[in-house]
């Protein structure tokens, strides 16, 4: 579903990525993971089109995607999260995961100006639709709350929620479990599981929550320095050495 | 939603009914400007509210309007129902041309950059004298048939009436705007724009379609201008305008729907009643926009909670 | 050649006086973020209290010349202490409008006060031409530029090499930081914006004596300097005498060899040329949304 090729970033003489190639396949939840400067949410960036790859390229269901600027990505079925303000802090649970939904509303100025029938209806179909994403991650009960008043572990639903409510094929959430404790963190990973086969196609993780990838992950990646270390099915890559020399570093001889 | 629906309904209901009470030329002449003012700030207002930065080159779309309005009339002898759309458009152009520069820039340089536009274009309002007459602007714009046959009441009436369904025109737009996926798109690009653009929405598509609105609207008052006064001259591109436009909206409550219509009652009557004063006048405007950016940033209106989306299982 | 080498003498002392008068609004928004819409109306104002002083009061010009920056320099300081220091979180939108507000009041009071006559800033040398070669400038304009060049360089070690100037660049880099380590934050604002007053007016006398010093010049030179700040990168010392210089020459070329009625509106197109094809200023800082 989704091929990367061969990415390279460099800012200033640095290279953030350097040659990086891996997939997702339809179906698949992949983490990417990797000690922090890693060059995971370089990736994201390169990949969603917040960066141009100074190299590499990045494929979307065949089609050659690379350097297509973010709403484009967005349109095609690609939505990310944000480490970081990933929501619209003024606005309600509700309102967010209304706006997120906004591609499939009607977008036509004259409509807008004299709504008939049509837009009516498609505002309605458009709030149920979002209600129902706020209650497929659980969040129902502060469906009319102010997101700046949500606890952590809510913010981070909800930012699933929003990237949800875009309708994507392929959801790609940077590091979702940031912030939370052992129990909120389970909750998303069932969440996150649920997901995949049935509101999207395919699911890519960045995440330090080991407890998380290990749970949700059919594949992992790993990075390092900017260059991909390894990949292969979380086990594998539990025992891996040179993954834990990554994140360790060497044994004192 | 609703409380500013049935205020802009009262608001624009009781403006309707005011001519059959008003007996006066000169209450005749504040109805009209509180009208033409309203368009303004309510075209203003947009920008404010969904680019988030005041555009003080917002005179350009005034000027367009309004020197359209007359040389089409005086040269062309076009008629007023021509006259005011042909304006709207003209300044909807002007609106794609400057958007499309300026609405790439950060915050001061977008407001900076307006501003040289408004100033371009007043020198060249100056110095074309070919078209626009020069510094001595176009006179005699004219007035219709069917309101210079009447008496001067009927005739502040009759414009007050043209002035009345470009306002409530330029209100409906915004709410409709603004109560629509495209307003939600709106306030997506302006609370953050990352997030925006993750989710499918083009935060320059946006900038500029609420751009050339505003245009438009501005411009249509500008066509209205230039036929109630009659003249037209460089200086409608003239900073006074802008400072103008810049308390109406701050007063009336920025970002609202209402402050459009409050802010130019209370600015239009302060006016006429500081008028005795003279010079001290403009001084105290200033301390006016001191003190509302100081005390009351959100305006006379501020309290109206911005627009709400609720949600309740059925 | 010749006319060329006179406007181009022409254009470079007029870039000299435009990047005097745009130094204080590029340091304000290069070291505190604040777009000052009252700049024009601080060089105004310089400009009508050195006529005031050397007219009025027959004071010596560098007598008045060190009053108006005193005076200058304590309006400003209060004025960032009183009335932007309120303001400052808030964004930039508060301070332009903050600004604008006080612009409007202090020329309208301004005006109420003098009246719209020009006046003129006496200076002690005369308007007697001096033949350089082929070009002619007068000796008033010379020893005004070279004042210019003494302010500008003067500005420049303060900045430099100064502890304040220090603690300017300090507080502006990382507040927090400056905060952290006993820079009195709210002092060095209020010293930063008395600096940007002092620059404008001291720019409004020198500049009053050499055209008029008049009540309502204030809008067209907060445009200038806007034009000038824009061309030369907000915020850059260097891109303010770059910039000036800039627009001085053009207007100048413009002027003689095309027309003189839009002489105006070449510094407009200017930035708007620039913006197209060069949006971060000739020296630095992007002007484009992320």
């Amino acid at each position: 579903m989704l091929e990367v090729r061969g990415l390279h970033k460099n800012y200033a003489g640095i290279a953030a990525v350097q040659d990086v190639s891996f997939e997702v396949r339809s179906g698949e939840v992949v983490s990417l993971i990797g000690p922090n400067g890693a060059g995971k949410t370089t990736c994201f960036n390169l990949i969603t089109g917040f960066a141009p790859p100074s190299s590499g390229s990045v494929l979307f269901e065949g089609r050659d995607v690379t350097g297509c600027e973010p709403h484009v990505m967005a349109l095609l079925g690609v939505v990310r999260t944000f480490q970081k303000t990933s929501v619209l802090k003024n606005l309600t649970v509700f309102e967010n995961v209304l706006t997120a939904r906004h591609r499939l509303g009607n977008r036509s100025l004259w409509r807008t100006l004299l709504p008939g029938r049509a837009v009516r209806e498609s505002e309605r179909r458009l709030r149920e639709e979002a209600a129902r994403v706020v209650a497929l991650v659980g969040l129902s009960a502060r469906m009319n709350t102010g997101a700046a008043s949500l606890s952590c572990g809510e913010l981070r639903l909800l930012e699933v929620a929003i990237a949800l409510g875009a309708g994507p094929r392929l959801l790609m959430l940077d590091e979702p479990a940031a912030g939370l404790n052992t129990e909120e963190a389970l909750l998303l990973g069932d969440v996150l599981r649920g997901l995949v086969g049935t509101s999207v196609e395919a699911l890519l993780l960045v995440e330090h929550n080991m407890g998380l990838v290990m749970a949700v992950s059919d594949r992992v990646v790993v990075m390092n320095f900017g260059r991909k270390l390894t990949e292969g099915r979380p086990e594998s890559i539990r025992q891996n050495a040179e993954v834990v020399e990554a994140y360790l570093g060497k044994r004192a001889a | 939603m609703q409380f500013e629906r049935r205020f802009l309904l009262i608001a624009m209901g009781l403006a309707a009914l005011l001519p059959f009470v008003v007996r006066d030329e000169y209450l005749a002449h504040i109805g009209v400007l509180i009208l033409f003012s309203v368009t303004l700030a309510a075209s203003f207002n947009l920008i404010v509210g969904y680019i988030g930065e005041f555009p003080l080159g917002h005179t350009a779309f005034l000027g367009v309007g309004a020197y359209a309005a007359a040389i089409l009339s005086t040269r062309a002898g076009a008629p007023i129902y021509l006259t005011i759309p042909i304006a709207g458009l003209l300044s909807a152009a002007t609106g794609l041309l400057i958007g499309g520069i300026t609405l790439r820039l950060r915050g001061p340089f977008f407001v900076i950059v307006t501003l040289c536009f408004a100033e371009v274009l007043r020198l060249v309002a100056n110095n074309w004298v070919g078209l626009t007459n020069g510094p001595m602007g176009i006179s005699g714009v004219p007035t219709p048939h069917w309101i210079a046959s009447q008496p001067i009441l009927g005739q502040k009436i009759s414009f007050y009436y043209i002035g009345w369904v470009i306002a409530a025109l330029s209100l409906y737009v915004c709410y409709r705007f603004v109560y629509s996926n495209l307003g939600r798109g709106g306030v997506a690009v302006r609370e953050n724009r990352f997030v925006a653009q993750s989710i499918g929405i083009k935060p320059y598509r946006y900038a500029l379609l609420t751009f050339v609105i505003a245009a438009t609207l501005c411009g249509f008052a500008g066509g209205f201008y230039a036929h109630y006064i009659s003249y037209v001259g460089p200086e409608v591109f003239g900073f006074p305008f802008t400072v103008s436009m810049i308390i109406m909206v701050l007063l009336g409550g920025k970002g609202t729907l209402v402050g459009p219509v409050v802010g130019p009652v209370v600015v239009v009557l302060l006016e006429e009643y500081l008028r005795d004063f003279q010079d001290l006048r403009l001084s105290i405007f200033g301390l006016i926009v001191m003190a509302v950016v100081l005390f009351l940033p959100a305006g006379l209106m501020g309290f109206v909670a911005r627009r709400r989306e609720t949600y309740a299982p059925a | 050649m010749d006319l060329f080498l006179q406007l181009l003498v022409n254009g470079l002392i007029s870039g000299a006086f435009y990047a005097l008068s745009a130094l204080g609004l590029t340091l304000v928004f290069g070291l505190m973020r604040v777009v000052n819409f009252a700049h024009g109306e601080l060089y105004m104002v310089g400009g009508l209290i050195g006529w005031a002083l050397t007219s009025n009061l027959g004071l010596d010009f560098f007598t008045s010349l060190l009053l108006v920056i005193i005076i200058l320099g304590a309006a400003g300081y209060l004025i960032d202490r009183v009335l932007i220091s309120r303001v400052r979180g808030e964004g930039e939108e508060a301070g332009i409008l903050l600004t604008i507000g006080l612009s409007i009041f202090i020329v309208n009071t301004t005006l109420l006060v003098v009246g719209t006559a020009p006046e003129k800033v006496l200076l002690p040398f005369s308007n007697r031409p001096l033949f350089l070669g082929p070009v002619v400038v007068t000796q008033s304009r010379l020893f005004v530029v070279a004042l210019c060049a003494l302010l500008i360089a003067a500005a420049h070690l303060l900045i430099q090499r100064t502890k304040l100037g220090r603690a300017m660049r300090a507080t502006f880099q990382d507040p927090m930081a400056a905060c952290l380590v006993g820079i009195r934050s709210h002092q060095v604002y209020a010293m930063t914006f008395a600096l940007g007053a002092a620059l404008a007016g001291v720019a409004g006398m020198l500049l009053g004596s050499i055209y008029v010093a008049q009540a309502n010049v204030g809008g067209l030179v907060s445009l200038k300097a806007f034009v000038v700040v824009i061309l030369g990168g907000m915020g850059s010392f260097a891109g303010a005498i770059v910039g000036g210089l800039i627009l001085g020459v053009t207007e100048a070329l413009w002027g003689g060899y095309v027309a003189t009625g839009y002489v105006d509106a070449i510094g407009f197109a200017l930035v708007i040329a620039m913006l197209l094809f060069r949006p971060y200023g000739l020296f630095s800082r992007q002007a484009e949304r992320a």
